[in-house]
């Protein structure tokens, strides 16, 4: 018996416990490769039209994986632990991400309560035939790896610190987001990801919003966006957003309402040319350049002296040649 | 003999060179259709220049559009920029005052927010390209009009037709209908036009705050029928600056020639007008060293390989003989 564990969406943000867990369990578990080309071409042919970029780039990590395991394990994640609420794409997921006759770990579970956590994952353990001790052993492993573990980006030491708002299985997955990282390191940005940020801190902010938001990716990105700004942390955010997704679309608004930095917006997809995406990095850099200096490393007293007079505009097109 | 600094604006629908001298005044241009061969292109518009220039007179060369790397390696440029940045720097330099940029070319359209001449926001269009130049070329191609005839036309409709704007293919379908419908040219393009400027407004500049003075520049500013659309929707006047097609390059030189200034060692990287770029070409290669497959592009002259474009990883690009 072999169990694959997909390297896609929330696998990001519960590695530790996910990849403990099953690691510990007595069972062959392989996790697939990072993201690449074949992954993404398998999930948009396997995949629902509709489905973000994210969906379709799991679809494409189970698919690899079904050719070597023998059950794929497809986590219907239903809260955080915190209780917050997860997109409801990933609480279908199981039924989203393909067939599912070879799914395992389909029941819901809930990060937020530990009992109801170990028996969401105990259950499909069992029909495996897999010993209550020894889940629990693994259970408890898991547990500890997680507690151990911090997550996320937080890199200061440069010229320019932004914000790097999104969901970590965008942010962590250099394929689908066009090597961001390595991207901002060359035009010397620093990103923080919202792990950077203690939950307290997070929290103190949404009492600025009318209401408590529902979404748990809101709730960390709005609270760690206003802090690291307040903080005088950062000198601008960049929104990381999956196009079609509901809540990355009222995050980044919300932050860029909110926030006097500047913000850029970059929407993922299947189709998006790495040209456009380059442009805009580079432009937002000209930007975060202009607000450190103030005044744009003095190049206005250069311009302006430009007269309005000169004679008339000898242009040449094709037309006259 | 003249001191200048070139630049270049390699786009999806016209490629753009200018000249300017060291007081940022524009000297030549050249306008010249892409057609798909921005290599070819350029080396047409080097074939023009070397009659009437020669290469002592290039102090700095700057390239931009989305063709800029290739564009900025085939030259020797000493700059390459981001579009974003020549637009809203060739802004600045013709008008301090002014607060925001509109610009639509070819393939994308761009909002900068500039404040004492220095760029503090922008957006671009995402995904889709619909109400760009390519959309208004294609629509003015049905109906028998050059770009010019099709926005002066524009300007004497009566009723505007409502046109859908969000997507270009059902705008064509909207446009084919009306037309059927005995929908005269004019209104229709008057419609087009507002729809264009709806879109524009509801995506590209969604959310931002648009403050007078207000250019408007790039391939689709020629079109009077858009400015016209422009005003009525925001309610003030929209500016067409000198050289509006051609601003890309206009920045770009500005940008090169400021670098330049601040090198103050060596001189330009400038291959010169006379090298053979007539002989460049691209060779499109699939590198198999990982699963991602990139369709790796090679330039070369002759047999000698003058750079590498699009690999992900960028084992060829950094790997450039000098």
């Amino acid at each position: 018996m072999k169990i694959g564990l997909p390297r896609g969406l929330l696998y990001y943000s519960y590695e530790p416990f996910l990849k403990t867990f099953f690691e510990e369990l007595p069972v062959d578990v392989e996790i697939s490769e990072p993201t690449d080309q074949r992954i993404l071409d398998k999930g948009t042919a396997s995949c629902i039209g509709e489905a973000c970029l994210p969906v379709k780039v799991f679809s494409g990590h189970v698919e690899s994986l079904r050719e070597t395991c023998d059950k794929v394990a497809v986590l219907r994640i239903m809260n955080s632990e915190y209780g917050e609420s997860f997109c409801p794409k990933l609480n279908g997921l199981p039924e989203l991400a393909g067939d599912g006759e070879d799914f395992i770990f389909t029941e819901p579970v809930d990060f937020g309560d530990r009992s109801a956590l170990f028996r969401s994952l105990y259950r499909p353990c069992r029909s495996l035939g897999i010993r209550k001790k020894d889940v629990k052993r693994a259970f408890q492993a898991a547990i500890g790896a997680w507690r151990k573990s911090a997550e996320g980006i937080c890199v200061t030491e440069r010229k320019y610190r932004v914000f790097l708002a999104g969901h970590s299985y965008n942010i962590r997955d250099s394929f689908v987001n066009m090597d961001l990282i390595r991207k901002l390191e060359k035009l010397d940005i620093g990103p923080v990801t919202e792990q950077a940020v203690d939950r307290i801190y997070k929290e103190k902010y949404l009492k600025e919003l009318i209401k408590k938001p529902f979404w748990a990716n809101f709730i960390s990105l709005y609270g760690a966006a206003r802090y690291l700004e307040d903080q005088g942390i950062i000198d601008g955010i960049i929104c990381l957003s999956s196009v079609s997704c509901g809540t990355d679309s009222v995050v980044s608004e919300m932050i860029r309402e909110n926030t006097k930095l500047p913000v850029l917006v970059l929407k993922l997809d299947e189709m998006t040319g790495e040209a456009g995406f380059d442009t805009r990095l580079e432009a937002f850099c000209e930007v975060l350049s202009a607000g450190k200096c103030g005044r744009g490393n003095g190049r206005e007293n250069n311009r302006g002296r430009n007269p309005e007079s000169t004679g008339e505009y000898a242009g040449r097109s094709d037309k006259d040649i | 003999m003249g001191k200048y600094a070139m630049g270049v604006d390699s786009g999806s629908v016209s490629t753009d060179f200018v000249l300017i001298d060291e007081k940022y005044q524009l000297v030549d241009s050249l306008y010249l259709r892409t057609h798909g061969d921005p290599m070819g292109t350029i080396a047409q518009g080097m074939g023009i220049l070397r009659e009437l220039y020669r290469d002592e007179e290039i102090t700095a060369v700057g390239t931009t559009g989305s063709g800029r790397q290739l564009a900025g390696r085939m030259l020797g440029a000493d700059v390459i920029k981001n579009e974003i940045t020549a637009h809203g720097v060739a802004a600045a330099v013709i008008d301090p005052e002014v607060r925001t940029v509109i610009e639509i070319g070819g393939q994308d359209s761009k909002i900068i927010l500039l404040d004492q001449g220095i760029i503090r926001d922008f957006a671009m269009n995402t995904v889709c390209a619909a109400g760009t130049g390519a959309f208004l070329d294609r629509q003015a191609e049905r109906m028998n009009l050059t770009v010019d005839e099709f926005g002066q036309l524009g300007l004497n409709a009566k009723r505007p037709e409502r046109i859908a704007g969000r997507c270009a293919v059902f705008a064509e379908s909207d446009i084919i209908h009306k037309q059927q419908q005995g929908a005269g040219r004019a209104d229709i393009i008057a419609g087009v036009a507002e729809a264009l400027v709806r879109n524009y407004l509801s995506d590209v500049a969604r959310g931002k705050k648009i403050r007078e003075k207000v250019f408007f520049q790039g391939g689709v500013s020629a079109n009077a029928a858009i400015r016209k659309a422009f005003e009525n929707a925001l309610g003030c006047q929209v500016t067409v600056p000198r050289y509006n097609k051609v601003m890309g390059a206009f920045g770009a030189a500005v940008l090169a020639s400021e670098f330049m200034a601040d090198r103050k060692t060596a001189g330009t990287d400038f291959r010169g007008f006379h090298s053979p770029f007539e002989e460049m070409k691209t060779r499109i290669f699939c590198c198999s060293g990982c699963v991602n497959h990139c369709e790796v592009t090679e330039i070369l002259s002759g047999s000698e390989r003058m750079g590498c474009l699009n690999d992900r990883c960028g084992k060829y690009q950094n790997n450039i003989p000098q």
